[in-house]
């Protein structure tokens, strides 16, 4: 039920937007987070690409892991056109976005964001980039208690490695790059991505190929 | 989804960008047919053919190859504005086609599916890795809920990264351990830093 009237409207449900509706809630405000991208997993809308569902959605009671794994699936290709950076009609086009120079920003749209390709990569930005660029209107060190806040909720750690990072960091190293084991990255190096996906099971550990595609007690190794 | 053939294109936007970089004399290396001769493989197209055929990229050593695709950025595409809608490009757009789209498109997933033209929801993918060339080609089985596919925990001594046993030593004294370890809360210095696109300029 949406009402006429709310203390804090927000505008994109991507990965900030929900962090600042739930801490203006926390602090008595009523909030409205206004979404254009799909809400894949949301019993309010059963067919997010194709129709246009309900209205709103209020209730936990609303989130359906059973729809969630029907829709979003592990297809590349198919999620690329699903989370393109647009309204969920891919009818009504795509969002512009302008920067300098040249590059590929993969941005998807929809609750989530672009955290919904993001891996659960969760880093800090880079001190520099807030303090060197003059128009941001706070410090980077205004941010850190934030960070460290929400890093604590989301359980951000260390990144697993697998058989693409084992050899991203061997070659990595073999460059001559350091390995970087802080938060606030301000020289260059590599380093595990800070995560926020529940780190695998150990029992999950392979030295070999990856094997597949039951991950049964054939697979698994001490 | 139409089915726009776009090799051709792109591959003439190649060969115009390696002959300006020779142009230019920005090419670290000679020209060589051989570098288009050492792509083939066995059933692939007979050797005089691809003599005759190679186009000046491909005939680029790989490093010049990646300074002729920078090249593009250069090349403004020039539109005139069409019922008010904002429309920008360079040919830079050709080297993310190249890098990205092959990847993206083309060795997806996407000739698995029963009917590709329908709506997403009525769309079904019996994820038969028959069906689908890059998953022949890799022996990918098809995608499932998780592989067994975790090497541990980048590790390296007298930082808080990694921790427990060592399963596999890297170069140098890095390693990949049992545990996880944490990041390290630092102080920061950032004076160093030069803005690439500085306001105003």
């Amino acid at each position: 039920m949406v009402s006429n009237e709310y203390d804090a409207v927000i505008v994109g449900a991507g990965g900030d937007g929900p962090v600042a509706a739930w801490k203006l809630a926390e602090a008595g405000l009523s909030v409205l987070v206004l979404e254009a991208g799909p809400f894949h997993g949301n019993e309010q809308w059963p067919k997010p690409h194709e129709e246009p569902g309900g209205e709103a959605s209020a209730s936990v009671e609303d989130l359906s892991g059973e729809l969630l794994d029907e829709q979003f699936t592990t297809r590349e290709s198919e999620m690329v056109n699903k989370l393109v950076f647009g309204p969920a009609d891919h009818e009504r086009g795509f969002y512009v976005r302008k920067f300098p120079g040249d590059g590929a920003i993969l941005q998807c749209s929809g609750v989530g964001g672009t955290t919904l390709h993001y891996t659960g990569n969760h880093p800090r930005a880079y001190p520099a980039s807030i303090d060197e660029q003059g128009h941001w209107p706070l410090d980077y060190a205004d941010r850190v208690p934030c960070y460290r806040e929400i890093e604590e909720v989301c359980e951000v750690a260390p990144a697993p490695v697998t058989a693409k990072e084992e050899l991203f960091f061997q070659g990595a190293e073999a460059a001559g790059w350091d390995l970087l084991d802080v938060k606030n990255v301000t020289e260059p190096g590599y380093r595990p991505q800070p995560n926020t996906i529940r780190q695998p099971d150990g029992k999950l550990h392979v030295d070999g190929d990856f094997t597949y595609p039951e991950v049964g007690s054939r697979s698994q190794r001490k | 989804m139409g089915n726009v053939p776009i090799a051709g294109p792109v591959a003439a936007v190649l060969d115009l960008s390696a002959t300006e970089l020779l142009d230019r004399g920005d090419n670290e290396d000679e020209p060589s047919v051989d570098r288009a001769l050492t792509l083939l493989e066995p059933d692939d197209a007979a050797a005089w053919a691809v003599r005759f055929a190679a186009g000046p990229f491909s005939k680029r050593s790989r490093r010049d190859r990646l300074r002729a695709i920078g090249l593009l950025d250069g090349y403004e595409l020039e539109l005139s504005p069409v019922s008010g809608f904002l429309f920008e490009a360079d040919a830079g757009l050709v080297g993310q086609l190249v890098v990205g789209f092959a990847e993206v498109i083309y060795y997806s997933e996407w000739q698995g599916y029963d009917e590709f033209t329908r709506p997403p929801s009525q769309r079904e993918h019996p994820n038969d890795p028959a069906a689908v060339q890059s998953w022949r080609q890799t022996g990918y089985p098809g995608d499932a809920s998780g592989y067994a596919a975790l090497r541990g925990y980048v590790d390296k001594p007298d930082s808080p990264l990694g921790g427990g046993d060592v399963w596999k030593d890297l170069d140098g004294d890095v390693r990949i351990a049992r545990d996880s370890g944490n990041f390290r809360e630092n102080d920061y210095e950032t004076s160093g830093y030069e803005e690439p696109y500085p306001e105003g300029a």
